[in-house]
């Protein structure tokens, strides 16, 4: 077969696999068939050969190209952000963003507590003069108000319970007193009683209490050391204490602003 | 020399292994000389290695490589104004019947003709009659119509005819 119509420019882009994949097989069975084609792409082949035997690319780029490196920022740049790691990247962000807006940190307004780490938390309910009701925002509280806290744990742990009021003092609410830890055992559940309450005195200013829940009993002496760096600091630095240093051991803290007549 | 990124040349170097020897052996016919035809083709891939950056389609690549080693040689042509003709590197086995100084004599006055017209006219004609190329290749080669293709080979031819009869008075 003669080709009447040889189209040198599509065997160019054949060679050089330029083609569609369709446009490649029709011009390849074309080739097969033509004579004039078949030479003109066997010729190309043969050029392609001596060409790279000849002239390589290392020989062009030896004498003509200067590469740049990237400096050490970039490459550690474009090791970090590669195409694979954007997803996690973007969690990574979602979850510094979201997260802390999700933590909720209750106001100091009576019948909340605020929860520092884990889940254990407590509430209470307000005992004046027989009179029982759950402790309200913004309440003031009184000389001779019994307080009963309740707690929530989700598993089997120790729970301490002490308050300090405006001049530093530390109370330890344990059935035994003469006892060196100040923890009892807690149960599994919601709004458990705490064994014993809370009976507020004449100090005025505030009476703050603290709940600290462990795996192991805490001794008292520890947690008197651990709350004794923030006598003459206030309530603030009692917050803190138990939002960002809780003291060995212990895996959650919750707190509960009383503010008195 | 030119300052590229590797990623640059990494891609560089794929075109290279894809069309130098297409470019390569183009230029020969052009120049006529393989040494005038590796220095073509060396500038060409440099102009590409600081080009591809701005070339928006890769599949556009063929295309600039012919345009750019098209402008390129004709321009050394006209720096010349001769050709030398190597036999090594006989390629036109469309026209066989031709001579080799029948071969040589049109590559001068096309060379020469060409100087009086335009880079897309230029660009046509040396599609058309040193490369070969069809009308309709050459026309979606250079993203213009077919119409366009035909008036600027017969805007070309009318010159040419014009000069050859100016040329017959002084001889």
């Amino acid at each position: 077969m003669t080709c009447n119509n040889p189209r040198k420019l599509e065997i160019e882009r054949l060679i050089a696999n330029d083609l569609e994949i369709s446009q490649a097989k029709e011009l390849s069975e074309h080739i097969e068939q033509c004579q004039e084609c078949s030479s003109y792409a066997q010729n190309l082949q043969k050029q392609a050969r001596e060409f790279s035997n000849e002239y390589s690319y290392e020989e062009f780029a030896k004498k003509n190209i200067l590469v740049k490196e990237s400096s050490f920022l970039i490459k550690i740049f474009e090791t970090i952000f590669t195409p694979v790691m954007t997803p996690i990247y973007a969690a990574l962000l979602l979850a510094a963003v979201i997260i802390p807006f999700t933590i909720k940190e209750l106001e100091w307004n009576g019948n909340q507590a605020i929860a520092f780490k884990g889940k254990s938390q407590i509430s209470y309910i307000l005992n004046r003069d027989g009179v029982v009701e759950a402790g309200t925002p913004g309440k003031l509280y009184q000389a001779g108000d019994r307080i009963q806290v309740l707690y929530s744990s989700n598993k089997k742990q120790f729970m301490a319970l002490l308050s300090v009021d405006k001049n530093h003092t530390i109370s330890f609410y344990h059935p035994d007193q003469s006892s060196e830890y100040c923890s009892v055992p807690v149960e599994i559940g919601s709004s458990r009683a705490f064994p014993g309450s809370i009976l507020l005195d004449e100090a005025k200013g505030y009476e703050i209490v603290v709940a600290l829940f462990s795996n192991k009993p805490l001794q008292t002496s520890l947690v008197q050391d651990w709350m004794n760096s923030c006598k003459g600091l206030g309530k603030v630095c009692i917050e803190r204490k138990v939002r960002d240093k809780l003291p060995d051991g212990v895996s959650s803290g919750s707190i509960i602003v009383l503010q008195k007549e | 020399m030119i300052k590229i990124s590797r990623e640059t040349d990494l891609e560089l170097k794929n075109y290279y292994k894809k069309y130098g020897s297409l470019v390569y052996w183009r230029c020969v016919r052009y120049l006529g000389s393989k040494d005038d035809a590796w220095d073509a083709t060396q500038e060409v891939f440099m102009k590409l290695g600081k080009s591809l950056g701005s070339i928006q389609k890769k599949e556009a690549i063929y295309s600039w490589l012919l345009s750019t080693s098209t402008n390129h040689c004709i321009s050394e042509l006209r720096k010349r104004r001769t050709i030398e003709f190597d036999e090594l590197y006989h390629t036109d086995e469309f026209r066989p019947n031709e001579s080799q100084d029948q071969k040589t004599a049109i590559r001068e006055l096309i060379s020469k003709l060409l100087s009086a017209h335009d880079q897309k006219i230029r660009q046509v004609v040396a599609y058309t009659y040193i490369d070969g190329y069809k009308q309709d290749e050459i026309a979606k080669l250079m993203g213009i119509g077919e119409s366009t293709v035909r008036k600027y080979l017969t805007k070309f031819r009318r010159q040419a005819l014009k000069t050859a009869h100016e040329l017959e008075k002084t001889v």
